[in-house]
């Protein structure tokens, strides 16, 4: 060949450079499935409520770090976080959870504190959480809206968060922690509009006794669950019990006739009646006495109690959740 | 409402024993005739020499949702309740439900020698006299009763495995003569105990049975094979002691098994109560359904297609199923993770739902199966008679109950 030609690629080339990519093709594809299972997903830090959860996990606390590495969660991974016990955290309205790990300078390889923050979108579902969780076991503390404490771990709720604190030692000043994170929570929210409010979702039917939050089958009714019940001291010394569920009035609608349906079913007599404006379904129950629910937009509240007069002031005063 | 208020009744789940009456309502008595749409009761057999004749399917009070239940069972034909201290709000509601039911002598109320605090909280061997009595009266003030129709040394061989040292808790002396103190005074009837496993299941029943001090015994019983079991409820008829059983279910597991029109419950009850020797079963009741499915079962036979049911179970289950009380696996493992009961502690958070209560013994576990993630000589797989795969069933047991320690 003449050094004036222009150059010339030999027939066989390009086939040869065909071939080699060709050959490389499903090498690339290996490189690029490798690449990427090396993302972990939990590293991704969701946003959740148009918050960043790690937003809320200050980076010092007096002498604790928190690690560099957080980890996020959400819906479709959180199995890997809690494997078996997901399904438990979905149905009760999880969004997101962000673990963080705090060390103490005195840590050697693990770090002592591990702390896990849920979004569950709603203050009803944190409390339910928390006390299932903690409230049965451990001993109140004042941190957020609610807490409780065990030798190794403090629980609580601040809005629709709740947070857990573990420790892997004993008498590590977790509450330290808890109050900088449900402070941080907080100023990160506001001042909460979502706190849990159960003064508006019950009448004032006396003294307060006890709150509980009741996940499933209240009082064997396995149409009701999710429920808070709280219990009012009479002047007498007797005490009137009374629950609520809320939701969306769709769901309040069903729930209203699911449960008059059992009723109706097992022979009791029902009737319904207005008192201060509010409607009332009566229940003559063989098993637990008269009782009688309020079926509200967003809530069913029922009162173990036949109505009577004196219910009268606190309903008229009564204004409902919702 | 300030915090402080709101902790102050959100803490009250634990003091509730100490509330005030609720509104009183009126006296309940048993409908006279029967409401023909809700399963009842229909068969009754005497439990051993006792003066109790007890409803085939009766009331396990471990998960009671309310006072109201207690009514319910009552009107349908259910006579014996088994409570215990330890079962959370359990003897209280009973207590509640008692304020409304007079005819005391018309049902049979069991409990146990536990304390009130978070289960399992079982007397231990060596506590006093006064402590064993002490833990009757609390019962009996709890749920407003004057005695006990039986009590319990509750969970042999449960929470330790050695043989010796839970013989000397079934056979404690003083929990003898608190029980001859108590019986003198009118505040106890009869004598038992209880076990399901993991450890010494069979010697330990074996002794209560033979030791004469017994009136009755509450064993883990199914179909779901019990090497020995049929021997020793046989040998407590012959001794004249009463035999309840309990974990009827086998896992209760959601099996999709029913063939035709029997529920598996049925099949699970029917196979258990065909047994003579057996008085009657307690199984936990939490709905007004479960009642009403499992009292269908009552004073039924067992039948050909109970056993195709049972049999289609024990062929999808078999190879997952622990069985309570078989303690194969017991010593099998060189670091002493505690198999049995972690299998067991599965057990009640996948197939029963007790996820708190499972978490919560696991926790509080001196071997729990932290080993076992990275374990390469998984000696306790080959333990298994039943070829359980126990060593992927421990680290999964791991993951699932230790939650925390997941980071």
């Amino acid at each position: 060949m003449a050094s004036g030609d222009p150059p010339t690629i030999p027939h066989s080339a390009p086939v040869a450079v065909r071939g080699v990519l060709l050959a490389l093709l499903p090498l690339l594809a290996a490189l690029l499935y490798w690449q990427g299972q090396q993302v972990d997903s939990s590293l991704l830090d969701f946003q959740s409520g148009g918050h960043t959860l790690t937003a809320f996990l200050p980076k010092q606390v007096e002498k604790w770090q928190r690690e560099e590495r957080v980890r996020s969660f959400n819906s479709a991974n959180l199995y890997e976080y809690v494997n078996g016990h997901a399904e438990y955290f979905l149905s009760a309205g999880f969004r997101a959870l962000t673990v963080a790990e705090y060390r103490l300078p005195t840590d050697d390889k693990q770090p002592s504190l591990v702390l896990d923050l849920y979004d569950l979108g709603d203050p009803l579902n944190a409390f339910g959480i928390l006390m299932d969780e903690m409230g049965s076991s451990g001993q109140p503390v004042a941190v957020g809206d609610a807490g409780f404490v065990n030798r190794r771990s403090l629980g609580f709720m601040a809005g629709s968060y709740y947070v857990k604190l573990a420790a892997f030692a004993d008498d590590l000043s977790l509450q330290v922690v808890a109050q900088a994170v449900a402070k941080s929570i907080q100023n990160g929210t506001g001042p909460s509009p979502d706190k849990i409010s159960f003064d508006r979702l019950f009448p004032d039917l006396g003294t307060l006794v006890t709150t509980r939050f009741i996940k499933e089958n209240y009082h064997g009714w396995s149409f009701l669950q999710r429920v808070v019940e709280r219990s009012f001291k009479q002047a007498d010394g007797t005490v009137i019990q009374a629950f609520v569920v809320t939701g969306t009035p769709e769901q309040m609608l069903q729930l209203e006739q699911t449960l008059i349906n059992f009723f109706k079913q097992e022979g009791s007599a029902i009737s319904a009646r207005q008192e201060e404006g509010i409607r009332l379904v009566q229940i003559a129950d063989r098993y637990e006495g008269d009782w009688f629910v309020v079926p509200l937009k967003r809530s069913l509240l029922g009162i173990f109690h036949p109505w009577d007069d004196h219910f009268k002031k606190p309903f008229k005063a009564f204004i409902p959740h919702g | 409402m300030q915090r402080r208020e709101f902790l102050k009744s959100s803490v009250a789940i634990a003091a509730s024993a100490t509330l005030p009456s609720l509104v009183k309502a009126e006296e309940f008595v048993p409908s006279q005739q029967k409401n023909a749409t809700k399963p009842l009761v229909k068969n009754y057999r005497q439990l051993g020499k006792t003066a109790i004749h007890m409803g085939d399917i009766s009331f396990g009070a471990g998960k009671l949702p309310s006072a109201s239940m207690v009514l319910r069972a009552i009107d349908q034909g259910m006579n014996y309740f088994d409570t215990a201290p330890d079962y959370g709000n359990s003897e209280n509601l009973i207590g509640e439900a008692m304020t409304r039911f007079k005819q005391r002598d018309k049902i049979y109320i069991a409990s146990k020698y536990c304390t009130p605090l978070p289960y399992p909280s079982h007397l231990s061997a060596g506590s006093s006299k006064a402590d064993y009595i002490a833990t009757v009266e609390a019962s009996l003030k709890r749920m407003h009763l004057d005695y006990l129709d039986v009590v319990f040394v509750h969970a042999m061989g449960e929470k330790n495995d050695k043989l010796e040292e839970e013989q000397k808790r079934l056979l404690d002396e003083n929990m003898l003569l608190a029980t001859e103190e108590l019986k003198k005074a009118g505040k106890v009837r009869y004598l038992a105990v209880s076990s399901h496993g993991p450890n010494n299941l069979e010697p330990l029943l074996t002794s209560a049975v033979t030791s004469g001090h017994f009136d009755l015994i509450m064993t883990a019983f199914n179909f779901m094979k019990f090497p020995k079991l049929p021997q020793i409820i046989q040998l407590a008829a012959q001794h004249n002691v009463g035999v309840i059983a309990m974990k009827t279910l086998a896992g209760a597991k959601e099996s999709g098994v029913e063939s035709g029109e029997t529920p598996f419950e049925h099949a699970a009850f029917r196979w258990v109560l065909k047994h003579p020797e057996v008085a009657g079963l307690v199984v936990t009741i939490k709905t007004v359904e479960d009642l009403n499915l499992y009292l269908q079962a009552s004073g039924t036979p067992f039948t050909a297609q109970d056993q195709r049911a049972l049999d289609r179970y024990a062929a999808l289950h078999g190879q997952t199923y622990c069985r309570t009380g078989c303690g194969d696996c017991m010593n099998a493992c060189p670091q002493g993770v505690d198999i049995a009961n972690i299998l067991r502690y599965q057990m009640y958070f996948e197939d029963y739902g007790d996820e708190k209560r499972a978490m919560q013994n696991y926790l509080a576990l001196t071997h729990p199966a932290t080993p076992c993630l990275d374990c390469q000589q998984p000696t306790c797989t080959a333990a298994c008679d039943y070829g359980l795969p126990v060593a992927k069933k421990l680290q999964a047991a791991h993951r699932t109950l230790s939650f925390t320690s997941m980071a």
